[in-house]
Order: C-alpha cells, then structure tokens, then sequence
C-alpha cells in the first residue's frame, strides 16, 4: 500500500506507530470532553520546561496571587523556564535584560508550543528571522489591516473597538471594587 | 526538487496525516527524524498543519475578534452607549469576575465590556474578550449580581471558544492548509496575505452570523450558563442570580434578539437544576445595592 510504503521510507512501520496510536487514542475521550492541554493547567507543565508569553502584557508576580506584587513586566513572546507548576500557576525564571529574575505567571498567560502564533507587535525576544517569520503565520495585523484596506466601510466601527479596548483598569481600582463590594473573599458570601 | 518529487510527497503527507492525527504521534515523528532530510522537513511542515478552532493562537483570537466587534458596532442597531459611569461599571464587574476565577480564559488583551444603546434584549461575546451587552438586557437585571450573571454567562462564552467554533470547518482547515504549506517558506507573500484574508473575512462572517441570527447550540447555551454560574460564585456574587434573570427574561417576553437565537429562559432555568444556596454578607449586599442604584436608577 502507498501509505506503508510512504511510512517505511520513514523508516517508521505500522508496528513502530501502533504504541503512539494507542497512547494518542486514548487521549480521545478527554478531547471530546472538550478537555484541550490548556484545560488542565499548570500541572502538565514539567520542570525545565520553557514556555511562551501569549498575551500581550502580563505581570511575573513574587506569589501565586492575582494580585500579588508585580517583580517584571512580560510581553508577548518572552520565553520562561519552568522551575515548578503550582495549581494554576507556574513558578518560573525569566531572563530579563538586567538578569534573571524568579516568579510566578499564570498558567493561561503562556502556552508551551514551540510554534506559537504572534502578532509581533512589540516582541523583544532574540527571535531569529525564521522563528519570527513562522510566528506570525497566522491571522496576525497583516490580515487585519488587509481586511480594513478592502472593507473601508468598517473604519469608524474599528475607531469604537479601539476605544473601548483602550480602557485601562489598573489592579488598584479593581481590588478596590472587590472590596467595597465585599467580592473575592473580601467579606463578600461565598 | 522535481514535480514528480514533490508529487511523490504530497502523497506521502496525505499518507500520514489521517494515521498520525494527534499531536504526540506527530511529535514523536518528529524526533524520529532529521530535520535535515526531505522527510524531516514534511514531519515538521505537516506538524505545523493545525485542525481546529482549539488550535488557535490568542493573538489570533484577539484579530478575529476585533473584526467581529466592528461588523457588530457598523451596524446602525447597534450604537455604544455614551455613558461613561455606565461602562466603567460594566467594565468593573466583568474583570472582577475574571480576575477571581482561575478558570476563565486569559485573551491576548484582558476583557472588555460596553453597552449598545438599543431596546433590543442580547448580548455578544466576541472572540479574545470584547463583550457587548444591550441596554434592553441590562434593565432585565434589577441588581449588581444580576448585571454580574449576565456578564459571566458571556465570559464563559468566550472561555469555552464558542464563537471560534462557529467558523465552518472548511475555512478554518483552509486557513490551515494554506499556513500549513506556507510554512516552509520564509515570508508571507501578497498573494499569501490576500487568500489568507479571504479565509479571515469568511471566518467573520460565520462568527457574526451565528452571534446575530443563528445563535449557539442549545448545549453550548447550557454549558456557559453553567460556567457562569460557577464563576459568579468563584467571584461571590449570588450564584442564583442568573436564574433570576432568566426568570424575568421568561416573565417579560419578547421576541427578536436574544430571544430568537438562544433556548427558551424556561429551558435555560430548567436546564440550571436545582436553586442554588447563597447566604450573602448583608453589608457587602448593601454597599453592592448603592452603587447598582448610583447606576442605574434615575
């Protein structure tokens, strides 16, 4: 059959697949549970890991705290090395310009695909020029702006999205909300 | 490489792909061979290839988003409220909701919440975190929980990736296929871009037209109900509150929006089971019900 020839020039028969094909398969049910990598947290994360900054900002804190005291400012694109996966969180080393410096980010703010799509806005790793190129091969502000320049009709509807993501609610405003209010184990019922 | 060649490997991807669907398989080829070979190279082309919505990335996320909102808010239905107490509140509440839940999904930016100045009873959530909600909705709610329930029946939404399933299946595995194939190459072409856009405009349309006319499956209803709820309490806000709404919401009537494309309140309510047990601090309720009024009584 093509297909096992195509395997064997591989070097990779059936015999050598089938083990993969059953741990791979039983990953399934957990798949149609909807259950991704993602959803499992931290916890699948192992020591000496690196992982990737997904969100455009976020904060390396010194606990395993939302709002716990922020020790770096991260950017999307900044890779952490993994010293420990604490529920939710990952205990990490970041190797900042000034040097390396210890904390915590949250589980949902990297990802540890090595292929992970960036929009390249505002990046600082050492990416090389594949690396990059590679990242942002994905629905990026390429295709975006492309999609603007074709629709112009959606120009002052883009204005209102700008504006209403560019609201800033600092950390300070919001715990005060949630404490006034009694919220996030302020005082408030649980 | 001759054509004859890359025929041959195109057969030899085609080979593979079904068997090797999942992704530690696909590792595990990886490993097992040079990234320096031909065959090395088509592994690691074809490991690129992703197949579902779960495989996008959260700056993706955020641009189809982006153009969601905007085919949303170019609609002359749809006018932002102008009043800056109004979505500061909004905006307050939400994040407090995400801030206090580890399982809320974390966008590229952080969530965002604004209210349309229509009559009209609905709410969107758009991928990567910008959340719409209707003047018409917000006066079912009679509380700051209720406002709350309202918000994160809409961040759950976003956390389980509803919209993105809403992109058909054929233009999302075009997406990948085309960025699977490009992959190799070192840039993006014109031409590239110009395909790769039509598959981000057709994505759109699916995501607004499942937003707007067809609404979410009855399960995925269920399912973000359920993780609001969850999220209210993780919050502690009132975890009753969001069948309180949806009981006014089936009190009231109303046809159109939200009520055209989501389960009947009654099927939502019944579907939340049993009520929930709640047993608020009266004067974090009392200091919750002075600013809900500073709001929105006149």
């Amino acid at each position: 059959m093509r297909g096992q020839a195509g395997l064997a020039r591989l070097g990779l028969g059936a015999q050598a697949l089938a083990p993969l094909a059953i741990v791979s398969l039983g990953l399934l049910p957990a798949i149609a549970l909807g259950l991704t990598p993602s959803t499992f947290g931290a916890a699948a994360q192992a020591k000496g890991d690196t992982v990737t900054v997904t969100r455009k900002t976020t904060k390396l804190r010194n606990a395993k705290r939302t709002f716990a005291p922020s020790v770096a400012d991260l950017q999307e694109g900044d890779r952490l090395l993994v010293d420990a996966a604490e529920g939710a969180w990952f205990e990490v080393t970041f190797t900042a310009p000034a040097g390396s410096l210890k904390g915590f980010v949250h589980g949902g703010d990297v990802s540890k695909k090595k292929d992970v799509r960036l929009s390249g806005d505002g990046v600082r790793e050492n990416y090389s020029a594949s690396e990059a190129a590679a990242a942002r091969k994905g629905f990026n502000p390429d295709v975006e702006r492309e999609h603007r320049t074709n629709n112009p009709a959606l120009e002052p509807a883009f204005d209102r999205v700008d504006a209403i993501q560019a609201r800033i609610v600092t950390d300070a405003e919001l715990l005060a909300f949630l404490s006034a209010g009694g919220l996030g184990g302020m005082g408030g019922g649980r | 490489m001759t054509h004859r060649a890359i025929k041959g490997y195109g057969t030899l991807l085609l080979c593979v792909l079904p068997i090797v669907a999942c992704a530690g398989v696909m590792n595990a080829l990886e490993q097992a061979t040079d990234e320096s070979t031909p065959e090395g190279k088509l592994v690691r082309g074809a490991n690129r290839l992703r197949k579902s919505f779960q495989d996008l990335d959260p700056s993706e996320e955020h641009f189809i988003g982006r153009s969601v909102a905007a085919e949303l808010l170019a609609k002359p239905e749809y006018p932002l409220v102008a009043d800056e107490s109004l979505n500061k509140y909004l905006n307050d509440i939400g994040l407090a909701i995400a801030a206090t839940n580890d399982e809320v999904r974390r966008p590229f930016l952080d969530y965002r919440f604004a209210a349309l100045d229509t009559d009209e009873v609905n709410a969107f959530a758009c991928p990567g975190g910008t959340i719409l909600v209707t003047r018409g909705l917000l006066a079912k709610a009679e509380t700051e929980d209720e406002v709350a329930a309202i918000l994160a029946h809409e961040i759950a939404h976003v956390t389980l990736r509803h919209g993105l399933g809403a992109i058909q299946k054929a233009n999302l595995a075009s997406a990948f296929a085309y960025l699977g194939e490009g992959a190799a190459q070192a840039t993006m072409n014109s031409e590239d871009l110009a395909k790769l856009t039509g598959i981000f405009d057709d994505s759109i349309d699916d995501i607004v037209q499942t937003l707007i006319t067809n609404g979410y499956s009855r399960e995925a209803e269920t399912e973000a109900d359920a993780l609001g709820r969850k999220f209210l309490a993780g919050t502690g806000y009132n975890p009753g509150a969001l069948r309180r709404v949806l009981v006014k919401m089936e009190g009231s009537g109303g046809s159109g929006g939200m009520f055209a494309t989501h389960p009947a309140p009654s099927t939502r309510v019944a579907a939340l089971g049993a009520t929930e047990a709640f047993s608020g601090d009266s004067s974090a309720m009392a200091a919750r019900t002075a600013r809900y009024d500073a709001i929105f009584t006149p």
